[in-house]
């Protein structure tokens, strides 16, 4: 097993905070260990393979000095925050918009959009 | 060239500089005040005992006595036609041995000879009979009846309005730095006259132009600031006699109702440097305590500490230094209470000097309004509530805005509004205070000062936000008074109370809210991770608002942009609700408290330093940035791991803002796991336990803080000091519930909570009066909040409907083993089958197992992996198991390691 890698994640399920071991062959799991509950098996598993984040920000809008708050529809890969940060950050909005409004399509090419979480305008 | 040209220049607004102002202002002459500062009563005149002094203290002959004596005599009358606080409260100079006793009658001879009237010595049971709360060990006092105190900024600023009133001109920012012969100022002004009432820096105005050189030496004096819960402690200001070992710190009361300890008194070489320190603080303690053996710390909301200009010789110099140019200087204590006296005396020989003909238009009196707070109910003609702990109107704000003197940075309207004094330290209202300075004095946020020159409060903003300053519109002005069911605060807890009272019945039901739209602190927080449990899946808040909002029936009336101010109960609750349609009284059978909570502020926190903009809560960071696009600062230490911290390390860092690391005091994190690996750990950004900034520095904006470790019993470890720079400083330390109307409507309260008691109905003390959210206790997930709300709104309609009036509490509830607080705090006789309690435990526990004991029986028992103080444990009990008891008891004990 050389090609085998060992990865450390800090539980987030609950406050206990384990820290679990997850080894990877390639990007197969091959064993989990630390973990106390189930919850945190599965979760340590999918944080090293494919972690994910829902990325919430805020977009000015022209109508009202309360920006549009905004979040990925669904939870984006993790390395791609960034990307999507900036493109939020450089948008604009000067129409009214309702919650789930769609405010950016396919964000950074994830097949994801930006919706809206607040009505504005 | 051609100069500016005036009668008279006096350089310094303090208190001396105003106070002249006003008396010359009695002339037909052209006079300025030129003030370095953006404010009146900048340095000296801004922090000190604020103390009217007698006049038994200064040696016999002096310039100070005989100031002194005149100027306590005057300020009853200056109060009543400015209008500044002043209370005549006593002094007295308490004595603990013979030596001291010794003191106390060579005072009484000193002040016989300054001719103070009113002075008693008084033994010891009448010195209790005054003053019960002082150490049984003081044996006698000087009484010095006379003695008062008062608001010294309010004295400058009144005294500062009153002339530009009658025709003096402030110039703010204008710092002297030339005078040339001939009297001409910086190149631009010429006055044939100038007084020089610069306090720290009269000594370089002096020396520019004349050739008796003076020195002026700074002495410091550290204070803290008590809550005003404790204001009541002392009627009288308390002294301690002056001896060998030092001059004694004092006690006193407030006109604002607080109670302060102070000051430390020591020589200092830095005019610029108003930092408090550890040691003054430490100082001023101790010595305190000698008076008041019975005082705590924890009720202490700020330090701050206060420069004097001291000079040679020990008196006020008080002359005409070269033709035309007089000194006021030298003017330490007791200079506050001399101020009058001296404006008096001084103005009269310059007037006979250059014959100054009287202005008959001269006016006395200021126009000063009768504040809201002071008001009665039936004077009060309502108005929206800006800041809420000290109710002051808008229209307050308002005239502040546009009085004779300009506010030139935040502080200037803190001062003479009052708003930010209160308990939330202008958590909540200095977001709104921003908003009226950029639009009536039509400045951006970035170029707001907080106090001084470079003191700036937002790196940042959007550049169309005066474009797009409003108010939103008012709800529900026109609803009628006399409800089944008054709701107070349109938070989640709120909401959920209303849409549960009405589903079981209730029919006639209003829900009261300060802000312009419903849904509270969820408008703000936009991150995602709310209503798991509530609506089964993951909502941002202002989603989880809206649907609470969207399915709110029909027979809850809303009003928004109000305030309640008080509530009472007679047959009915009665509660005065303060808008811009009125002030007005609501009726209602029955009460839902669901007003949340505000954040722990700086001053609670006893850091050592200076008071530079940029320090701020993370509740109004997030309020800044998320609904009104202003960006704190570039470089950002946070203190406090708390989810709201954790939250806002994330989301500055989104912002573009560099932030450096979260500290925390204690050895675990306050905030969840996942927040920390979300939006600490993605972003790189460290989380140091068992860490705390000591102190902050930078006398405009914040330059440093300076962070050290602590050990386990939380004490600073010496040598462990790290300075690290920044510009700004979030605070997330820490929720205390908003419960002040129920607690002064009478509810009893709990010490542990901070909140008052209930039952399982979540009644408090008061029959009809329910509390719920985090006005009751701090919830760390908003679907517990809503969770009570809709308990609390089911309770209230059975009040309502079965018309019970009598509140049958079967047990109380009490903290077992590691148990810190449970909520309810009583268990009544009747009710729902199965009860909820809700507990935290007072530490960390690997695998507890958490049980109820009713008696000597186990009623409920429960086990976890973990349980941390920061993540709130709910047990269900059978109601049951514990009517035949008199209380039961919940406990955690550390389970198989």
């Amino acid at each position: 097993m050389a090609s085998s890698k060992k990865e450390y994640v800090t539980c987030t399920c609950c406050p206990a905070g384990c820290l679990i071991t997850v080894t990877l062959d390639g990007d197969k799991v091959i064993n989990v260990e630390g973990y106390t509950c189930p919850r945190g098996k599965k979760y340590a598993a999918h944080e090293v393979t494919n972690p994910v984040r829902t990325v919430t920000a805020y977009i000015y809008s022209s109508l009202d000095l309360e920006p549009v708050s905004v979040k990925t529809e669904k939870p984006i890969p993790k390395d791609k925050i960034e990307e999507v940060v900036d493109i939020i950050n450089s948008s604009s909005i000067d129409y009214p918009v309702k919650i789930g409004d769609t405010i950016i399509e396919n964000v950074a090419g994830t097949g994801i959009d930006i919706i809206a979480t607040k009505n504005i305008g | 060239m051609k100069f500016k040209h005036y009668d008279i220049a006096i350089i310094g607004a303090g208190v001396a500089g105003c106070c002249l102002a006003r008396e010359l202002s009695r002339y037909d002459v052209k006079t300025i005040v030129l003030e370095a500062g953006l404010d009146v009563a900048d340095v000296t005149s801004r922090a000190n005992s604020a103390i009217v002094h007698a006049g038994y203290d200064p040696i016999p002959g002096t310039d100070k006595a005989k100031y002194n004596v005149w100027g306590c005599n005057l300020y009853p009358k200056w109060s009543e036609e400015l209008g500044f606080q002043y209370e005549n409260n006593g002094a007295l100079i308490v004595a603990f041995d013979d030596e001291d006793m010794k003191t106390v009658n060579a005072l009484y001879e000193r002040g016989f000879k300054n001719g103070v009237e009113g002075l008693k010595v008084l033994d010891s049971r009448e010195v209790h009979l005054l003053e019960p709360n002082l150490s049984k060990d003081v044996r006698g006092a000087l009484h010095a009846t006379t003695s008062g105190i008062c608001d010294p900024y309010q004295v400058a600023y009144r005294a500062a309005e009153n002339a530009a009133n009658n025709g003096v001109e402030f110039a703010f920012d204008f710092k002297v730095e030339d005078i040339k012969p001939g009297y001409v100022i910086n190149g631009e002004i010429e006055a044939d006259c100038i007084i020089n009432c610069a306090g720290l820096y009269s000594d370089e105005i002096n020396n520019m132009i004349s050739d008796k050189k003076i020195k002026i030496v700074p002495k410091r004096g550290d204070y803290c600031l008590f809550d005003v819960d404790y204001g009541n402690k002392f009627k009288n200001t308390i002294f301690q006699c002056p001896s060998a070992a030092g001059k004694g710190v004092l006690v006193s009361p407030t006109v604002h109702g607080n109670l302060f300890i102070g000051p430390s008194a020591d020589a200092w070489d830095d005019k610029e440097d108003f930092s408090t320190t550890k040691e003054s603080l430490d100082f001023i303690k101790s010595q305190a305590t000698k008076s008041w053996p019975n005082f705590n710390m924890k009720f202490m909301i700020t330090n701050f500490t206060g420069l004097r200009s001291t000079i040679e010789g020990g008196d006020f110099l008080i002359e005409e230094a070269e033709p035309g140019f007089y000194n006021v200087t030298g003017f330490d204590s007791p200079g506050l209470s001399s101020a009058p006296a001296v404006a008096v005396d001084l103005s009269r020989k310059i007037a006979d000097k250059y014959n100054f003909k009287e202005d008959k238009n001269f006016n006395p009196c200021n126009n000063v309004k009768k504040r809201f707070y002071e008001m009665s109910d039936e004077e009060r003609e309502g108005g929206k509530i800006v800041c809420r702990c000290r109710s002051v109107t808008e229209s307050e704000i308002l005239d502040a805005l546009h009085g004779p003197l300009p506010v030139l940075c935040l502080d200037a309207l803190k001062w003479r509004t009052g708003a930010t004094m209160g308990r939330c330290h202008g958590g909540f209202c200095t977001p709104e205070l921003i908003k009226y300075i950029a639009r009536e004095n039509n400045i951006e946020p970035k170029d707001i000062k907080k106090r001084y020159k470079n003191s700036w409060m937002f790196s940042k903003n959007r550049k169309d936000f005066l474009d797009l300053l409003s108010d939103g519109e008012n709800l529900g002005y026109n609803t009628p008074t006399e409800y089944d069911l008054i709701i107070v605060g349109g938070g989640a807890a709120g909401l959920a109370a209303a849409k549960e009272a009405s589903n079981e019945g209730v029919k006639k039901i209003l829900l009261v809210d300060r802000e312009n739209a419903l849904g509270g602190i969820l408008k703000q927080c936009i991150h995602c991770g709310f209503g798991l449990h509530h609506f089964g899946e993951e909502l941002a808040g202002p989603e989880y608002a809206d649907r609470e909002i969207q399915t709110l029936p029909d027979n809850v009336d809303v009003i928004s942009n109000s305030m309640v101010v008080s509530i009472s109960k007679e047959d009915k609750f009665k509660l005065f609700v303060s808008n811009e349609s009125g002030y007005k009284a609501y009726y209602s059978n029955a009460v839902i408290m669901s007003s949340g909570s505000r954040e722990r502020g700086f001053g609670a926190l006893n850091i050592a330093g200076s008071r530079p903009s940029g320090i701020y809560t993370a509740g109004s960071a997030q309020n800044m940035i998320n609904l009104k696009g202003c960006i704190p600062g570039k470089k950002v230490v946070i203190l406090g791991s708390g989810d709201i911290g954790l939250i806002m390390a994330r989301r500055m860092t989104m912002s573009g803002m560099d932030v450096k690391a979260v500290y925390e005091i204690m050895p675990n994190p306050a905030g969840l796991r996942r927040n920390i690996v979300q939006c600490l750990d993605d972003f790189g950004i460290p989380l140091y336990l068992s860490h705390t900034v000591t102190s902050v520095e930078g006398k405009d904006r914040l330059e440093a803080v300076v962070v050290s470790e602590v050990d386990e019993n939380l004490k600073v470890i010496p040598g462990s000091d790290t300075r690290i720079e920044c510009d700004t400083l979030v605070l997330s330390v820490g929720l205390i519930p908003e419960c002040d109307l129920s607690r002064e409507a009478g509810a009893k309260m709990s010490p542990i909570t901070g909140s008052v008691e209930v039952d399982d109905s979540l009644q408090t003390s008061i029959a009809g009066l329910f509390e719920c959210g985090n006005a009751l206790h701090i919830h760390d997930l908003v679907d517990f909040a809503s969770a009570e709300g809709e308990l609390a709104g089911a309770s209230a309609a059975k009040y309502i409907i079965n018309g019970t009036e009598s509140v049958n509490r079967a047990a109380s509830v009490d903290c077992g083993n590691n148990v810190r607080y449970v909520v309810p705090q009583y268990i009544n006789d009747e009710g729902q089958d199965t009860i909820t309690l809700s507990f935290r435990v007072a530490r960390s526990m690997k695998k507890p197992q958490f049980s109820v004991i009713a008696g000597d029986e186990v009623i409920a028992k429960k086990k976890a992996i973990i349980a941390v103080p920061s993540e709130m444990v709910q047990i269900k009990i059978n109601r049951s198991d514990v009517v035949n008891c008199h209380s039961i008891k919940v406990e955690a004990e550390d389970g198989e390691l």
